[in-house]
């Protein structure tokens, strides 16, 4: 029995399939994914939108997608990073930033072969404007619980033990000293009291303010009420309040004022 | 239950079929050079080699159906000098808290392999005829890397371990004369038991020559 012709076609065509399909080569650029950054938006003074994209997920299916960001240059993938297993070709991270910075935002896809990073994109967070306070206030002058004061000093103070946070303000008037603890120096925006400073956010995101009114007694001001806080040009502040609240026995009364400290 | 299977497979492959194989009457020689195409994804890591094999082989010549025995080596090089990897670092409840980059470098990838084929021919009586075939193959693999995590760990190891392999083929076979006969075709070896990440499969084009003494 002789091999026929036909068969004598086929066999080289199907070891030439063969071979051709055995020999497609898997390069790091089909492997690995690829990302960019696709939008980066600031959506209050302190929060941005990052929004990266798979432009492709390589050899395998996309695992995770995240983000990094610093104010290097060439953040690493490690540098405040925020991932998601999600698989979709956007993905969406919202982030707390400081104001008066510039930061560089990559964005990365993993699947089972590697990891790929985008380029990076940077973003500048402005300084905030000074805050605009709903009431007319008189500099240096607080009125307590009805009786109109003339602030002696306003201070920036560094000699203080801060309650909360790590940095003070003092207004001193009468015989009342008045504290304002804040995390870090505040910059220019509207601060909410916080009766319980241990309560500050956990993310220390800054827009608390603990306050405590010092005569004979100790008040601590009450939660809810807004501090403006204004950054002067020779770098003091002033902080303005146009009713904070405290409890004098069963009674709740108010302060209302402004002070420049230095 | 993986190292029974395996320990059954060496048993087979180094006792049983061996002692069939050398009592038959004939035995005949045979040298092997193939060259191995790492299939997806291990095309990605390793490039193309030559692999080289001694057979063993039973039967005459002209035997619809063969059996015998090869040995081999083949040293695969790395596609990179470093491959970027990434491992999820997880809490003590599993989820997910950080994703570390890392690289991979290996230094070693080599293949040591046993194994046994059956052959057949559907026609004897011509200078050229088709040949199908199973290859069964044990490998031992001896692996060498340096894998960093950023930030987490790094590790420097060399380590051996097994594999498990079926290699369908096709192939010409030329009858040079009543003692010799060269083969040439395509395997495509599947790794289906055994490795650590994924198992080594790959295509083999390959060539061989054989000698068979007369009965």
């Amino acid at each position: 029995m002789g091999i026929s012709k036909t068969k004598m076609i086929i066999l080289p065509f199907c070891l030439g399939v063969a071979l051709i399909s055995g020999c497609k080569k898997l390069a790091q650029n089909d492997a690995l994914p690829v990302v960019s950054i696709k939008s980066v938006v600031l959506t209050s003074k302190d929060t941005a939108i990052i929004t990266g994209t798979v432009v492709n997920q390589g050899a395998e299916a996309i695992q995770y997608e995240g983000i990094c960001y610093g104010i290097d240059s060439m953040p690493d993938m490690l540098e405040n990073q925020h991932f998601i297993n999600s698989g979709q070709t956007n993905f969406t991270f919202s982030v707390k930033l400081k104001t008066d910075s510039t930061y560089f935002i990559r964005v990365f896809a993993t699947n089972s072969y590697g990891y790929a990073l985008s380029r990076p994109a940077s973003i500048h967070v402005p300084h905030q404007k000074p805050p605009v306070v709903p009431c007319s206030l008189t500099d240096m002058q607080i009125i307590d619980n009805g009786t109109r004061y003339t602030v002696d000093a306003g201070y920036i103070d560094p000699y203080n033990t801060v309650n909360y946070g790590s940095w003070q303000a003092e207004a001193d008037y009468g015989s009342v000293q008045m504290f304002f603890d804040f995390w870090g120096r505040p910059a220019n925006g509207a601060y909410v009291t916080q009766v319980d400073g241990g309560q500050f956010s956990t993310d220390h995101s800054g827009i608390e303010v603990y306050v405590q009114k010092t005569d004979f007694n100790v008040y601590s001001m009450q939660s809810g009420d807004s501090v403006y806080v204004t950054e002067n040009p020779d770098s003091s502040l002033s902080l303005s309040f146009c009713g904070m609240h405290y409890s004098i026995g069963p009674s709740t009364v108010s302060v209302i004022g402004k002070f420049t400290a230095n | 239950m993986k190292k029974l299977f395996l320990c059954h497979f060496v048993w087979v492959l180094g006792v049983i079929v061996p002692h069939k194989i050398f009592a038959q009457a004939t035995l005949g020689l045979g040298f092997q050079a193939s060259y191995v195409l790492p299939a997806i994804p291990n095309n990605y890591y390793y490039k193309p080699a030559p692999n080289f094999e001694l057979m063993i082989l039973s039967g005459d010549i002209d035997d619809h159906f063969r059996v015998g025995m090869q040995f081999g080596y083949c040293s695969l090089k790395p596609t990179q000098d470093t491959f970027n990897t990434v491992t999820v670092l997880r809490d003590i409840s599993g989820r997910p808290y950080s994703v570390n980059p890392g690289y991979n470098t290996v230094s070693i990838y080599d293949i040591y392999s046993a194994g046994f084929d059956f052959e057949y021919r559907p026609v004897i009586d011509t200078r050229f005829t088709p040949m199908v075939g199973l290859d069964l193959y044990y490998y031992y693999i001896y692996y060498g890397s340096n894998s960093v995590v950023e930030n987490y760990s790094q590790l420097e190891e060399q380590i051996g371990f097994q594999e498990l392999a079926l290699a369908p083929k096709i192939g010409l076979t030329w009858r040079i004369s009543d003692n010799w006969q060269m083969n040439g075709g395509i395997a495509y070896n599947w790794g289906f038991f055994g490795g650590v990440d994924n198992t080594l499969s790959y295509w083999k084009p390959f060539i061989n020559i054989e000698f068979v003494p007369d009965n």
